[in-house]
């Protein structure tokens, strides 16, 4: 009903499936169309696509290699470090054997320095005694004669009886080292 | 009943164009200047990013142009390998850039005076029957005549005459009538909306013209792949070579 409808309407009526003279001019456009994509779209874009391709290539071997050169620096950074700590180690050991010697050494020094410090002091302390003594022996007679005048109440000649005294002393030191002997 | 009287009308009329006379010959004035425009367009733009086509940061339009020619390579890369006929890459970018561009002319508000060539067979005959031709010219080459016409008869040599109407029948007129019935109906769904009342009108038309979109993208799609497919059975691929 409808196409008849339509058909009545339309007048003369054309088959849409059906070509006409429009698909020359059509076909000549369309190849037109292909012959500009042709002559000047395709080649630049495949190009550029190509070019971008091989840089995409270049720079992926660049970054391999980086990476390779990246290992191998690392690798010897490691070693260094490696290397470096054992001489570290080395050092220090060296270092602490010195510091030892050295210790060592001062120590001895000031045991000496110590040693020979007491031994003149020692040496000094028996000289003064020593003197101290002699001087005490000299006064003594005087005293003891000084003394047994006022105990006896009478004169005693220093003169005479300082070889009394001194034979006194003499066995009191003796005395004393027997002592000392014994102590020991 | 509404729908005869609406057309009886005249509101919907399927396949009529405006005609013009050349050399004393009818032609489709709206699909020639539908053409024209679809064909500037792409040659613009071809244009446009072929002169500014770099390897470095290419622009969103060289992206495009770039994702299709990848794909249409790698297409060729899987079926042919290296057997690939000269050209075929070219042939395949512009038929996508161009029907896409015709296809897409049917979102513009001018859809009533211009129409998408596509839906005329006028472009859509001349483009199957170029891509067939071309198919055929590349398998004669690659094979031999002897060949290549040789191989309709295998495995069975009775099959021949269906596998013959396959190759020169079936397939161009379904490659042309599969794009062209798919844009001529978009058309035809659009005077069917446009008889809605004004004020429930837009919806349908919005969802319609993006649907539509769609619609052109794949049978774009469509068209370039059967062609690449074609190519493929017609050169064979490097496996078939290596297997005789």
């Amino acid at each position: 009903m409808t196409t008849e409808v339509l058909a009545q309407e339309g007048g003369e009526t054309t088959n849409f499936l059906l070509p006409n003279f429009t698909i020359v001019v059509e076909i000549v456009i369309f190849l037109l169309v292909l012959f500009f994509f042709y002559r000047f779209v395709v080649p630049p874009l495949t190009k550029a696509m190509r070019e971008r391709d091989e840089m995409v290539r270049k720079q992926v071997e660049e970054r391999d290699k980086a990476v390779r050169t990246l290992h191998e620096a690392e690798e010897r950074y490691s070693k260094s470090l490696a290397e470096a700590r054992s001489e570290a180690t080395t050092i220090r050991d060296e270092a602490r054997a010195d510091a030892q010697k050295i210790r060592d050494g001062m120590r001895a020094e000031t045991d000496r320095e110590v040693a020979r410090l007491r031994a003149e002091g020692e040496a000094e302390l028996a000289a003064q005694r020593a003197q101290t003594a002699t001087a005490l022996r000299a006064e003594i007679g005087g005293l003891s004669s000084g003394l047994a005048s006022r105990v006896l109440g009478r004169q005693i000649d220093d003169g005479s009886h300082r070889a009394t005294v001194d034979r006194f002393l003499a066995e009191l030191e003796q005395g004393q080292a027997k002592d000392a002997e014994g102590v020991r | 009943m509404n729908v005869e009287v609406l057309a009886a009308e005249g509101e919907i009329k399927p396949g009529e164009h405006w005609t013009g006379s050349l050399f004393g010959l009818t032609v489709n004035l709206d699909t020639i200047i539908g053409t024209l425009i679809a064909a500037v367009i792409v040659c613009g733009l071809g244009y446009y990013m072929a002169r500014r086509a770099t390897k470095g940061r290419p622009s969103g339009l060289q992206v495009a142009f770039e994702a299709l020619t990848g794909w249409i390579q790698g297409q060729i890369r899987d079926g042919m390998g290296l057997r690939a006929p000269r050209g075929v890459v070219g042939l395949c970018i512009t038929l996508f850039v161009f029907i896409l561009t015709c296809n897409w002319l049917a979102t513009l508000p001018s859809e009533h005076w211009i129409p998408p060539p596509t839906s005329d067979v006028n472009l859509v005959y001349p483009m199957a029957l170029l891509v067939i031709i071309w198919v055929n010219v590349a398998g004669i080459r690659r094979k031999g005549a002897g060949n290549y016409f040789g191989h309709f008869t295998k495995p069975y040599a009775f099959l021949a005459p269906i596998e013959f109407i396959t190759q020169y029948f079936s397939r161009p007129l379904s490659l042309a009538l599969r794009l062209f019935g798919n844009i001529f109906a978009g058309g035809i769904m659009v005077a069917v909306i446009g008889l809605m009342p004004a004020y429930v009108l837009w919806a349908p038309e919005a969802a319609w013209k993006l649907f539509d979109m769609f619609i052109g993208g794949i049978q774009a799609l469509i068209f370039t792949l059967l062609t690449l497919i074609y190519f493929t059975e017609a050169v064979g691929s490097e496996a078939d070579e290596h297997a005789h």
